[in-house]
C-alpha cells in the first residue's frame, strides 16, 4: 500500500498528471454535468475502480535486501533471535522473509514454514549448497519487491558448513550479520567466520551484533575486540548493529514459540531487537536509495 | 514532550515518533520534506483515529509512560515548510490537534543544530521562538549515544543516510539503546551455544 496519498492521486486525477501511468481502471464520475455549476475535474463525488495491479502499473521495485546469517542446526540462542529480528522488521513496516534450508523443518527451533506474525513468512528452500540458497533468496528478493516497494530484507539462514566448503560462491548474499556473544571463543569464531566470507568475496559487507551481554559497554569492548581481530587477521571492516540480550524472555519466548516482541513487548529484549531491527532497516533503506 | 518510540506501526504506515505530552497526552510526531506538508496531514490525522481508541492499551502494556486516559490524542508534523492550504486545514481543528513545526538543519563548526519553530506565513520556516537541537559533543569513548528526544529529532531531519560504504564501515559501535533499557531479570536457565 502507498505511504503518501501523493503515491495515489493520480488514480483520482489522471487528467492532471501527464506522467503518471494510466491505472488499469474505469472510473465513473456522478458529478452534475451542468458546465457552470461543475465541480472541478478533480472533484468527484463518487467513484468505482478496480484496485490498480502494482506489478504493472507502479515503477519496478528494487528488490528487497538480502542478509546471510550464519546459524547452525542446533543454535537456540541465534535461531530465535533472528526469526524474532524478523518479526521486529515487520513490525516497522518492511516485508521481512526468513529463508532457511529444507532441513530446518524438522528442528524445533524454528517456527513452522509459512506466514507468521505481522507478515514476516519462513520459506524452507530445497537448496542443498550455498550456490542454490542464494538463487533462491534472489528469486524471493524480487518477488516480494512489489508490496513494499524495496523496502524489507530476506534473511537467510546459512549453515556455517556451507561457507566453509563454497569458497567462490555465487554471490548473491554480500550482506551478512554474525551474532556473536561477547565470549572471547565465540568472538574469535566469528572472525573464522568472516575471513571465510571475505575470502569469497572481498566487497562482502559484514556486520555484527553482540548478544548475551548485560551493559552497553560489554558489548561496545566485545565488538571493537572482534573488529580490531578482523582488521588485524584479514583486513576486513565490520560494521556493527548493536547488542541483543539474553533475558529470560528470550527463553521463555522459545518455549512457547511466540516472538517476545509480541509475548513481552516492554521487555529489555525486546528494546534490543527492535533496536537492532532499526539499525538494519536504516542501512537497508540507504542501499535502496544508493 | 518524552518520546518512547520510534517508527510505530500505525494504520498503515508508521508513525516516526511517538510520545507523551505534558499533559498524559499520545503525541503522533511526523516528519516530512519540503513538499510532503499535505500528504503528511492525511497521515496525522488517521494517527490521531488510530491512537484514540488505543490509549488504553498503551496504558496497560507501559503503564509507568504517564499518560492519563482522558487526554485526546495529537499530532505534531514537522516539515521545512508548509502550504497556506496546510496551515488553514490544520487550523481548522481544535488547538493543538495538530501542531505543525518547521524545522531547518544548520551545520555550525562541524555540528548539526536543528532549528525547530512555527510557521507564522506560509512557506515561511522563521519562528520567535525556536528550539534548538544540537547533535551531542563527539564523545571519543560512545560512538553513538542513545537518546529518545530532541537527537532523535535532528537524525530523523538529517537527509537519508548515506550508503553505508563497505571501505569504511568500521563506524565503531552503535546502538539507539540506554543502559536503563537494558534491566535485566537474572536467568534462571542455562543457555548453550552450537
Amino acid at each position: 500500500m502507498p505511504r503518501d496519498l501523493a503515491d495515489v492521486l493520480h488514480y483520482f486525477m489522471p487528467e492532471i498528471d501527464a506522467d503518471a501511468p494510466s491505472p488499469e481502471a474505469s472510473v465513473a464520475v456522478d458529478a452534475p454535468t451542468d458546465p457552470v455549476g461543475a465541480p472541478p475535474p478533480r472533484v468527484r463525488d463518487r467513484f468505482t475502480f478496480a484496485p490498480p495491479d502494482p506489478v504493472s502499473v507502479a515503477p519496478e521495485s528494487p528488490p528487497l535486501s538480502i542478509l546471510g546469517l550464519p546459524i547452525g542446526d542446533r543454535d537456540v540462542v541465534r535461531a530465535a533471535l533472528a526469526w524474532n529480528l524478523s518479526v521486529e522488521t515487520a513490525r516497522l513496516g518492511d516485508a521481512a522473509l526468513l529463508l532457511a534450508p529444507a532441513s530446518t523443518a524438522d528442528s524445533p527451533l524454528w517456527p513452522e514454514a509459512g506466514p507468521g506474525p505481522l507478515g514476516t513468512e519462513l520459506v524452507l528452500s530445497a537448496a542443498t549448497g550455498l550456490a542454490d540458497l542464494e538463487i533462491h533468496a534472489t528469486e524471493l528478493a524480487k518477488s516480494h519487491a512489489a508490496k513494499t516497494r524495496g523496502r524489507g530484507i530476506v534473511f537467510v539462514r546459512v549453515p556455517p558448513a556451507w561457507i566453509a566448503s563454497e569458497r567462490a560462491s555465487t554471490q548473491a548474499i554480500h550482506w551478512w550479520l554474525l551474532l556473536s556473544s561477547a565470549n572471547r571463543r565465540e568472538l574469535r569464531h566469528a572472525v573464522d567466520v568472516a575471513e571465510r566470507l571475505h575470502a569469497a568475496d572481498p566487497d562482502v559487507q559484514i556486520g555484527a551484533t553482540i548478544h548475551g551481554v548485560s551493559s552497553i559497554s560489554e558489548a561496545s569492548s566485545a565488538f571493537e575486540h572482534l573488529a580490531r581481530l578482523s582488521r588485524e587477521g584479514f583486513g576486513g571492516a565490520l560494521r556493527s548493529y548493536g547488542l541483543l540480550v539474553d533475558d529470560l524472555h528470550v527463553y521463555r519466548a522459545i518455549a512457547a514459540q511466540r516472538p517476545i516482541g509480541l509475548a513481552h513487548p516492554q521487555a529489555p529484549a525486546t528494546r534490543a531487537l527492535m533496536d537492532v531491527a532499526r539499525l538494519l532497516a536504516e542501512d537497508t533503506r540507504s542501499r535502496a536509495i544508493g | 514532550m518524552r518520546v518512547f518510540a520510534e517508527d510505530y506501526l500505525a494504520e498503515s504506515s508508521p508513525i516516526d515518533l511517538l510520545a507523551v505530552g505534558g499533559e498524559g497526552e499520545l503525541i503522533a510526531l511526523r516528519i516530512g520534506r519540503d513538499g510532503d506538508d499535505a500528504a503528511l496531514l492525511t497521515h496525522c490525522l488517521a494517527d490521531i483515529g488510530w491512537l484514540r481508541p488505543r490509549v488504553p492499551d498503551f496504558l496497560k502494556l507501559a503503564p509507568t509512560l504517564g499518560l492519563e486516559a482522558s487526554a485526546e490524542p495529537r499530532a505534531m508534523l514537522a516539515c521545512p515548510g508548509f502550504t497556506r492550504e496546510t496551515v488553514t486545514a490544520a487550523s481548522s481543528f481544535a488547538a493543538r490537534t495538530v501542531e505543525l513545526l518547521t524545522y531547518h538543519g544548520v551545520r555550525e563548526r562541524g555540528q548539526l543544530r536543528i532549528l525547530l519553530g512555527t510557521p507564522d506565513s506560509p512557506r515561511l520556516a522563521r519562528s520567535t521562538k525556536p528550539l534548538l537541537l544540537e547533535d551531542p559533543p563527539s564523545d571519543p569513548a560512545e560512538e553513538d549515544p542513545a537518546e529518545e528526544t530532541v537527537p532523535h529529532v535532528a537524525t530523523a531531519t538529517r537527509p537519508q543516510a548515506e550508503a553505508p560504504d563497505p571501505e569504511d564501515s568500521a563506524g565503531g559501535f552503535r546502538t539507539g539503546l540506554r543502559d536503563e533499557d537494558l534491566v535485566l531479570e537474572p536467568l534462571e536457565e542455562e543457555k548453550s551455544f552450537d
